[in-house]
């Protein structure tokens, strides 16, 4: 009975995937085959064809990401050691708002300031495509750091300190070490947001800002399911491999997750 | 000093975030100085408060948000009570129920298309078993009426996303109070139901609420699995955003604004759920 | 309550034994502790006693009934565990029924039974609280109250007061000695705190590598210990060698009449508190360090040679003084080497 439920699972998990690898190099699988009848490897040819530049937005959406990742972690870090270490006026307001991007949806919110955007004159810019995408990633920025910081005291700084490394040497050789762990897993979190993100960098793009997942929507929109397979698989293999960089340098990456979440 | 280590995160949160519901709310009340309109009314949101339409998109919103992050929460807390009688020999398969939560929301709309759809695999199974004939006789799952094809994409992404967050607490609570309450004297389904599911309660509540709020409020599997009618709240807000004529405007932001307040309301929920984690310090 | 008995008990993990051929006899209403240093085995037995684990080998009976294969739920024997695990969901009231209400008791019972403990416990005015509002030793209470509502054939104390300050830990030490005398419960107490073994103990377990390596009364343990390994445990020890030649014991500190008539390879040992300073002593030293400590002073004397360890209330001595020793051989614990 285990067993049997356990299969069960996996296939209900895995399934859709390989039906899905199996729709991307097919030419045509039509009603009713189970399996498809004839094999091509069209839809990838057509995605790493230069003419179409699809792979240029792939890089060009990983680098996007890359920013934005770098970028959130770079303002959560200080926010989150203030939450950690400083008690002062408005503090669990500040945490509530930075909550609220997990919580409120982003969309409304990117057509309330879509406006404002195209007055600055920031919308349809990179610019433009990385503010927006940051704001979802602050929640697990600030919380995972928190976590971080709020497990591991600064004791440890202060003892560095008490033997007489500089503020810069205990950055540098303490507190970065010791928290890398939490900025890996919180920086696959925030690249897989940013990459995966279609509305916002839509909206916000205008059109003009290209991303991956912006290739991706309308074939699955059309019901082209060949290219739409083809370039999901690519999709999730491009995060797979995020993901198996960050495990591969902190070990289990899901190990202690989850109270990053709640 | 803190507010200093705060700042660029609150500049952002409160000139883009917060502007951007405030900014919506100014639009939803009639002003919007660049197309002219400058006199604050509530004539937008009479006429959405009025407009049947509106009212099947909340219902549908709500009723695919629910049912889905209600299924995606039993599910997942009994994945993750599965996984918790069977981890310790089984690593393999510890990993592998955490891919949906990789999977984009885009993609996985794609796999629910290509297995539920009338010329989907599922229906070339039952055909092939002969359950029915033609691919018209399987029941429409996707874009249809009653959203399922919306749940099942939503039910696939959150189960193992529960799983995830329940995990930990689960397996911590497993491995003391259960112990305890077995030692006193409950049996197993007196340690599940007392002990184990209350403890875990809390969180595994917060993990509805950010499961709940997120479909409530996306826009990609309602815009690619959903019915054209009823349309999903966000894809509503969306077409009326979108319209050529800018005085539609409004009436979009009218949509958002409900969107923003029923998520107000789960995050007001969360912040208590979240004491409730804060006291209990498993 | 009921007695107990463990007989040829092991365990391992992996390759390593952590209990070997444990044999242990518990009577009805005895307060056994089970003392030894972090890794001697003593939470594993209690563990395997409670159902949390079993044994790999042997027979645990409580009175005639063999226990081995009784799940957890019906064993009725109630560990307190060190961290003591108050359900934080639950009111203190809810947290000493819980058992109660588990069995289906009735509820005006179970109403009667914890108001009883509530009192019993010192808990009057805190049973609507949450066990994160409560203090340390507040919470000790609650905890051994919610084991004994059920009324355990057999309570388990696993390291009970081990987070406690040292001024709370007396209390409840007194407390629950009081306690387990009154109510006559058959308690098994886990513990590395020699001092709080020999206040609490009818008798002490010593466990050492998954051995018992003596097992009786605090009083017997401490001054009549069976091997050096156990006279060691409790504290510094002398040392004096010699052999024995018709009644005279000869050793390098001096010649002294003794009850022995002959033997070779024979070791006296005296507690430090057993070596006595007086003018009418036997043996000549000289004090070489002193450490003050309170209510008494520790001195290290030579003795032709050899350093013995001293302690007394004469305060009044220094390095350099010349003392005299009188040791009592005829009370005096011997082992052979």
């Amino acid at each position: 009975m285990k067993g049997f439920l356990k299969n069960f699972i996996i296939l209900v998990l895995i399934l859709p995937l390989l039906i899905m690898f199996l729709w991307s190099i097919v030419n045509s699988w039509p009603w009713p085959y189970i399996l498809p009848q004839d094999i091509s490897f069209r839809a990838f040819l057509y995605i790493f064809e230069p003419s179409t530049k699809i792979f240029r937005i792939l890089i060009n959406s990983i680098l996007l990401s890359a920013i934005v990742t770098f970028f959130t972690l770079l303002i959560s870090l200080p926010a989150a050691k203030a939450l950690a270490f400083y008690d002062f006026k408005g503090k669990s307001l500040v945490k509530v708002l930075l909550l609220l991007p997990l919580i409120v949806p982003i969309l409304s919110v990117a057509m309330g300031i879509h406006l404002s955007f195209i007055r600055l004159g920031i919308a349809n810019t990179y610019l433009g495509v990385i503010l927006i995408h940051v704001i979802p990633g602050i929640p697990y920025g600030v919380k995972i750091l928190l976590n971080v910081f709020e497990l591991n005291g600064n004791k440890m700084e202060f003892q560095a300190r008490t033997l007489g490394a500089s503020k810069l040497q205990v950055l540098r050789y303490i507190t970065l070490p010791m928290i890398m762990p939490g900025l890996i897993v919180a920086g696959s979190i925030i690249y897989i947001s940013s990459f995966t993100q279609y509305f916002i960098t839509f909206l916000i793009g205008g059109g003009k800002i290209v991303t991956y997942s912006m290739v991706l929507f309308p074939f699955i929109e059309s019901g082209d399911r060949t290219m739409a397979s083809a370039l999901s698989v690519i999709f999730v293999i491009n995060i797979g491999i995020v993901l198996y960089i960050s495990e591969k340098l902190v070990g289990n990456i899901y190990k202690n997750s989850s109270k990053y979440f709640v | 000093m803190p507010y200093i280590l705060l700042l660029p995160v609150l500049l952002l949160i409160v000139f883009i975030f917060i502007a951007g519901i405030i900014f919506g709310a100014l639009q939803s009340l009639g002003y919007f100085p660049a197309i002219g309109l400058k006199t604050f009314t509530l004539k937008y949101y009479k006429y959405i408060f009025k407009d049947p339409n509106f009212f099947s998109s909340l219902k549908f919103s709500l009723y695919t948000s629910f049912v889905s992050s209600f299924l995606a929460v039993v599910v997942g807390v009994l994945l993750a009570y599965f996984l918790l009688a069977n981890s310790k020999k089984d690593l393999g398969f510890y990993n592998v129920y955490k891919i949906p939560i990789i999977v984009p929301h885009t993609v996985a709309a794609l796999l629910v298309f290509v297995l539920f759809s009338q010329s989907g695999w599922i229906a070339r199974i039952l055909y092939r078993l002969g359950f029915i004939h033609n691919m018209t006789e399987f029941y429409p799952l996707v874009f249809d009426s009653k959203g399922i094809g919306v749940i099942l994409a939503y039910i696939w992404k959150g189960a193992p996303f529960i799983t995830l967050i329940t995990y930990d607490i689960l397996k911590k609570i497993n491995d003391s109070y259960s112990k305890v309450a077995l030692n006193l004297g409950a049996n197993s389904f007196q340690v599940f139901w007392y002990v184990l599911l209350p403890l875990a309660l809390p969180t595994i509540l917060s993990g509805f609420i950010i499961i709940f709020a997120f479909s409530f409020g996306a826009f990609e599997i309602p815009y690619l699995l959903g019915p054209s009618n009823p349309k999903a709240l966000p894809v509503l807000a969306y077409i009326y955003y979108k319209s050529i004529d800018l005085f539609e405007r409004p009436y979009g932001m009218v949509i958002n604004m409900c969107i923003t307040f029923y998520s107000l309301i789960m995050v007001v929920l969360y912040v208590l759920v979240f004491q409730l984690i804060k006291k209990y310090k498993i | 309550m009921a007695n107990i008995r463990l007989i040829d008990i092991s365990k391992s993990y992996g390759n390593k034994k952590i209990l070997k051929d444990i044999n242990l006899t518990i009577n009805e209403g005895e307060l056994i502790v089970l003392l030894g240093p972090s890794g001697s085995g003593k939470t594993t037995l209690l563990h395997g006693i409670a159902g949390i684990i079993s044994f790999d080998k042997g027979q645990v009976y409580f009175d005639e009934d063999l226990i081995n294969d009784i799940p957890i739920e019906k064993r009725n024997a109630v560990l307190v565990d060190q961290n003591l695990l108050l359900f934080p969901h639950m009111t203190v009231y809810s947290n000493i029924a819980f058992g109660l209400k588990m069995r289906k008791v009735d509820k005006r019972i179970i109403d009667k039974k914890v108001r009883e403990l509530i009192d019993l416990m010192d808990l009057k005015g805190h049973e609507n609280k949450y066990p994160n509002e409560l203090s340390g030793g507040q919470m000790q209470r609650v905890a051994i109250a919610r084991a004994l509502a059920i009324e355990p054939k057999v309570l388990l104390l696993d390291e009970p007061f081990s987070k406690l300050d040292i001024v709370l830990r007396k209390n409840l030490q007194e407390f629950v000695k009081k306690l387990q005398k009154k109510l006559n419960i058959t308690t098994i107490m886990v513990t590395h705190d020699k001092e709080e073994a020999l206040f609490m103990a009818d008798k002490i377990a010593l466990l050492i590598d998954g051995e018992i390596k003596q097992f009786d009364t605090p009083m017997n343990i401490y001054e009549k210990p069976v091997s050096m390994e156990v006279a060691e445990f409790f504290g510094p020890v002398n040392y004096f060698k010699g052999k024995v030649v018709n009644g005279i014991f000869i050793s390098n500190i001096g010649e002294f009449k003794v009850n022995i008539y002959n033997d070779s390879n024979i070791i006296f040992m005296f507690r430090p508190e057993q070596i006595i300073l007086t003018e009418k002593g036997n043996i000549k030293g000289i004090i070489i360090k002193k450490v003050y400590c309170g209510d008494k002073v520790n001195y290290l004397i030579d003795v032709n040679g050899q350093t013995i360890i001293c302690s007394t209330f004469q305060k009044n001595l220094d390095i350099g003084n010349n003392v005299s020793i009188y040791l009592n051989f005829n009370e005096a614990v011997y082992f052979y080497y």
